[in-house]
Order: C-alpha cells, then structure tokens, then sequence
C-alpha cells in the first residue's frame, strides 16, 4: 500500500502507515516498531532532535584479513554457514570472492566492512510452506539476534551508545500453474529475510550501512548473511538539524519528483542518520543526517488504454531521493544532493549514454 | 521443495551442466533510457551508470554486441524487428519505466508514447534467440492478479528461458547504481540466475521487489530449470516453445 501525497499528508502520515500495517497480507514483508515509527514521526517531526553528531567512519581490517577471520570462524560451524572445505579464491581489486565446489561463496568488498555469504543448497532445500505457517516476524528476530550474538560478534561491533535493532523482514515467495488455466497461482513462502539496522544514541541510521540481513530457511536455519557493518567514531562535533517544514523546501528543491504531484505516492519518508555503506560512501566524509525518500509516479502513457480499462495505460516510476537535514552541510563527493546544496560537483563518475540502434 | 526432491532436481541439474552442450559463449546486449522525449516519462537516475557498470563487469567474461538507447527501440523490441536487436544476444539487460497492464507488460521506450508491449514480443525463435530477459522496471512481472502467463507468455513463448524484474516496484538513484555491475558479477560467478538477480538488485534498505519467471514442460520441470539454470549452464537446458510449455512459475520478494 501506498500513500498518497496530498497537502494533508504529513498529519496524515500517522494513521496511514498504521493502515499499511494492517492490510498487509501474510505473505508480505513487514516493518518492525523502529520503522514503522521513523514513517509515522518523520514526515511531521524531521529527525525528531535538534541536532545529531557527525560520525567518523573507521576503516576495516582489510578483505585479506577479514576473509582469513571468517573462513576460520565458520569452519567447523555444523550449521548451514560453514566454511569447511577448500574454496577457491579470486582477489580482485574491489572485493575477494571464496567459492566451494557445492556453490557456496562468501565475498568480502573493500577494506573488509561489507561481507557476503549464501549456501544456495540450504536455502534451495527449504521446504516451501502455506503463507500462513510462514516464521513470525518476532521468531525471525529471535533467531537473527542469536546468530549475530553468537557468530558474527567480531564482525558487528557495536559502540557507545550503539544499539542492534531488528528494522524489516522480506519473504520469498513462489507460484505457478497450468497455462492453460486462468486460476491465480497457489503461493508458498520459499525463505525468509530479516534485517537489522544500527541505532546511535536512538537514532537509527538509513540506507545500506550499518545493515545486517539475514536468510533464514522455514526450518529457521541461518543460511546466508549480508552485513556492511564499518565502526563509527565521534568527531565531537554536532550540527543543527532542520526543522521538519524546513526538510520540506530542501525536498521540493532537489527530490526527483514532485511530491504534491497528481499520481505521486510515497511509500517511505524517513530521516535519521545517513550511511550509504561501502561502496557508495565518501570515505573523507563524516556520517551526517538525511531523510530518504521512496516516491512513485504512476502516469498514464496510453490515455485510450486507460480510458477502456482503469487497470492498463499507465507506466510506474520510482525513485529514492537522500536530502540532507543539517543547517549547515559536510562536503561528501559521493552524495550529489550534499554538493548541490554545496554548490559543488561530485566525484561520482556519471557515464554519458549511448547512441540509438542505428 | 523438501530436502529429497532438492537432491534429485540438483542431480538432473549436474546432468545437464556436464552434458555435451559446451557452456555458453555468452553475448549480451544491453537498451537503457535516462531521459525521455520531451519528459513524456520522468528521468530515470542513474540508468547510464546502471547499464554501463553491467557492461564493463559482465565484458571481462563475455561480449557485449550492443548498448542502445531507447530512442526508435520499439521496432527492434517486437514483431519481425526483434531479429535485428533483442535477439542477436543471449541475454539483454535493459532499464526503463514499466508498467503491467491486464493484457500485456510494457516497457516506456524514449519516443513519446512509444511502449514496448508483451503481447506483440516472441523471444527466443530468431537470430541467436533471447536466453535471458532482465529488465530493471517496475511492475513487468506482476503475477498477483493471476494475468502473469497472459501479459509474458507471447514473450515466452518463442522460447525464451527466464526473465527477471519485477512484480511491483524497483527504485532508481545514486545507491542503486550498482544494480547491473552486481547482477553482472554474479552471473560470472556461477549463481543461479534466480539468485543472481536477486542478489544483485536487491538492496537492504531500499524497498527493491524483485521476481523471476520461467517455464518447464511442467511443474517440477519449472521449479527444476529456477532453480538451478545459470549463464554458465543454460544452453544444455532444451528450449520450450508454444505447445511444449505446460507449465509457468515465479519467485517473488516481497519488502
């Protein structure tokens, strides 16, 4: 469900996202308290303090070092993580990659923050159940907590005043049917997923940094982990952060789209902490505070189409936009919103397009 | 699928990769679009950065024969055109805005009004015959309102083997950039292409609801050739066209 924009939106924020919550079905994804409050609370209060630190990134240990660590650490795991068995390994600029013979692969990117692993024969052998038997939200956080405690404790440090917080479950489904019937598909839910985000002094940190995600099978075995976890360290510096009307005009300037547009709807607007992870981050950069938000436009392309059937005509865009929130703004060349606001150019490449077929 | 019958199906998978089908000599090709005729669509971030990182990732392995731009690209998606472009690569990869409509998929082109539609598209029958359909677009593989087989079986059946997007909405910006280097990467690393897409466009904090489709001559057959095809091992897999397709199946993401 999607909610749409409208000039009452922001006191209509509340009540909508509690709507999401409730018309979901079964087999949908779902929000735990910390993200479903950051939906409700953001559009009207900002970030909800009246200031926020800016946070130094610490370097990891290095992809040599920390492929090493991990190979070790799960090499005689009975579980469905292991690391028994010799794999080969390719180390490539970006990121070394271990692989098993039994399709097994654990990647390890940059200095060693942001790490990969799947054992495709574990989450390939869940056994498919009805959306209703599906793992409980609550049951996917108790499981994702223990491993991460338990196994993951030398990689996911946590800080002064540094929380771990289960943030969002995913659930893979899967169908199919006859082609010669018309009947919708009886779906099963194939595996799981639970992430968890970072939470400093409360507040929680967006984007793709500090994530811990977890693939669970339906008999609750862990059988693959993403993190892109780097350590945090105080700059003793603090910057005002906007109120929530104020984020408002920075989001009409520079957001792809026009939130008060007919056909827009916003599916997540949310502020706090910003850390686009690893590979998208400027590693000169300090962590600074941003709202992200997730718009889509339905437009309608094919006015005849949509005329003879309201379901057809139209094409659906969707993009994510990352305003910074601070009253004043840290350079970060990696994050096209900060330089604008900075009236400069960003060190992203930006690759110029193709020609047409000729 | 229990334990068992994953060990059977893998068996038949092995089978198949050691069969006498050498593995494939992959060609791609890749139709991408950031701004459209006098913003008939809104600009799409990022779709440059997004199809050239799949270029120069999935170059190191296999040959790019052709990176277009949407502009004029609806002849040369559907009927007879699609010979002289979609079908000239094993596996496209394309990024535009999508849409499901009851009838058909369609995919925005840059010409104003122009739309690539489903149900005027046969992959896999001509030239060097489409393997691999993935478009990074919204909707294209909606299967909840049970028209899946409807808007994708007249692309499926020319005897294309599998497509991958989405069911309902993937989002477009600078930390989805990476979408097509990642998808790229792991298709070169043995992933099943279910995998590799959903490892590659999938993003833990953005809402990316991805799905992938294909068909088997029935249902054990279907969730046979999900799980298990990969770039590597795709050509030993036998086509199925029109009437030897009994079978469609999906995996979906919610988020």
């Amino acid at each position: 469900m999607f909610c749409m924009m409208s000039e009452r939106f922001f006191s209509r924020a509340a009540a909508c996202f509690a709507a999401t919550l409730l018309v979901g079905g079964a087999a949908s994804a779902a929000d735990f308290p910390l993200r479903t409050a950051l939906g409700a609370d953001s559009p009207a209060h900002g970030v909800g303090r009246p200031d926020l630190p800016l946070l130094r990134v610490s370097a990891g240990a290095g992809a040599g070092r920390t492929l090493q660590a991990l190979t070790g650490r799960f090499a005689s795991s009975p579980g469905a993580v292991t690391t028994d068995g010799q794999p080969k390994v390719e180390v490539r600029k970006e990121r070394t990659i271990a692989t098993w013979a039994d399709g097994r692969i654990l990647t390890v990117h940059g200095d060693g923050t942001k790490v990969s692993f799947r054992n495709p024969e574990e989450l390939n052998g869940s056994t498919p159940v009805a959306v209703a038997q599906r793992l409980s939200s609550d049951r996917l956080a108790q499981i994702g907590r223990q491993f991460i405690q338990k196994e993951l404790a030398d990689f996911i440090r946590l800080g002064t005043g540094e929380k771990l917080e289960p943030f969002s479950t995913r659930v893979q489904v899967g169908g199919g049917a006859d082609v010669m019937t018309i009947a919708p598909p009886v779906e099963e839910v194939l595996s799981n997923e639970i992430v968890f985000t970072r939470t400093v002094d409360g507040v929680p940190v967006l984007g793709g940094g500090s994530k811990v995600a977890l693939l669970i099978t339906n008999e609750g075995r862990v059988a693959g982990f993403d993190f892109d976890w780097a350590q945090y360290q105080p700059t003793g510096r603090r910057v005002k952060a906007l109120a929530a009307t104020q984020i408002q005009e920075r989001v009409r300037a520079l957001g792809s789209v026009k939130l008060d547009s007919p056909g827009v709807s916003v599916k997540r607007y949310e502020c706090g902490l910003f850390d686009a992870g690893l590979r998208h981050r400027d590693p000169q950069a300090p962590l600074q505070g941003a709202c992200v938000i997730q718009a889509t436009e339905r437009r309608i392309a094919d006015p005849v189409a949509h005329l003879t059937d309201p379901a057809s005509g139209h094409v659906v865009s969707a993009t994510v936009d990352v305003i910074p929130v601070g009253e004043t703004v840290e350079p970060d060349s990696r994050w096209p919103q900060a330089q604008a606001l900075l009236g400069r150019g960003g060190a992203r490449f930006v690759p110029a397009g193709p020609g047409p077929r000729p | 699928m229990n334990g068992r019958r994953y060990r059977a199906m893998k068996l038949v998978a092995v089978v198949l990769a050691v069969g006498s089908v050498p593995a494939l000599a992959g060609r791609f090709g890749t139709a991408c679009q950031e701004d459209y005729q006098n913003g008939w669509q809104n600009t799409l971030p990022y779709s440059w950065a997004r199809c050239s990182n799949f270029n120069d990732e999935l170059d190191d392995t296999d040959t790019k024969i052709w990176y277009y731009n949407l502009q004029g690209g609806k002849w040369w998606w559907e009927g007879s055109g699609d010979q002289e472009g979609l079908e000239t690569v094993n596996i496209v990869f394309a990024n535009t805005h999508g849409g499901a409509w009851s009838s058909d998929s369609v995919w925005a082109m840059w010409d104003q009004g122009d739309l690539a539609e489903s149900g005027n598209m046969r992959l896999g029958n001509e030239s060097w015959g489409t393997m691999i359909f993935s478009t990074y677009s919204c909707e294209t593989l909606k299967y909840d309102d049970g028209l899946m087989w409807t808007r994708m079986g007249p692309i499926f059946r020319g005897g294309l083997y599998i497509s991958t997007g989405s069911q309902h909405t993937v989002w477009a910006g600078w930390t989805t950039d990476d979408v097509g280097a990642d998808y790229a990467d792991n298709l070169q690393h043995g992933y099943s292409i279910k995998e590799a897409w959903h490892d590659g466009a999938a993003d833990w904090y953005v809402d990316n609801d991805l799905a992938v489709m294909t068909t088997g001559a029935n249902s054990a057959d279907c969730s046979n050739r999900m799980s298990f095809m990969t770039w590597q091992n795709i050509a030993s897999w036998p086509r199925l066209r029109d009437s030897q397709i009994g079978w469609y199946c999906y995996v979906a993401w919610h988020t």
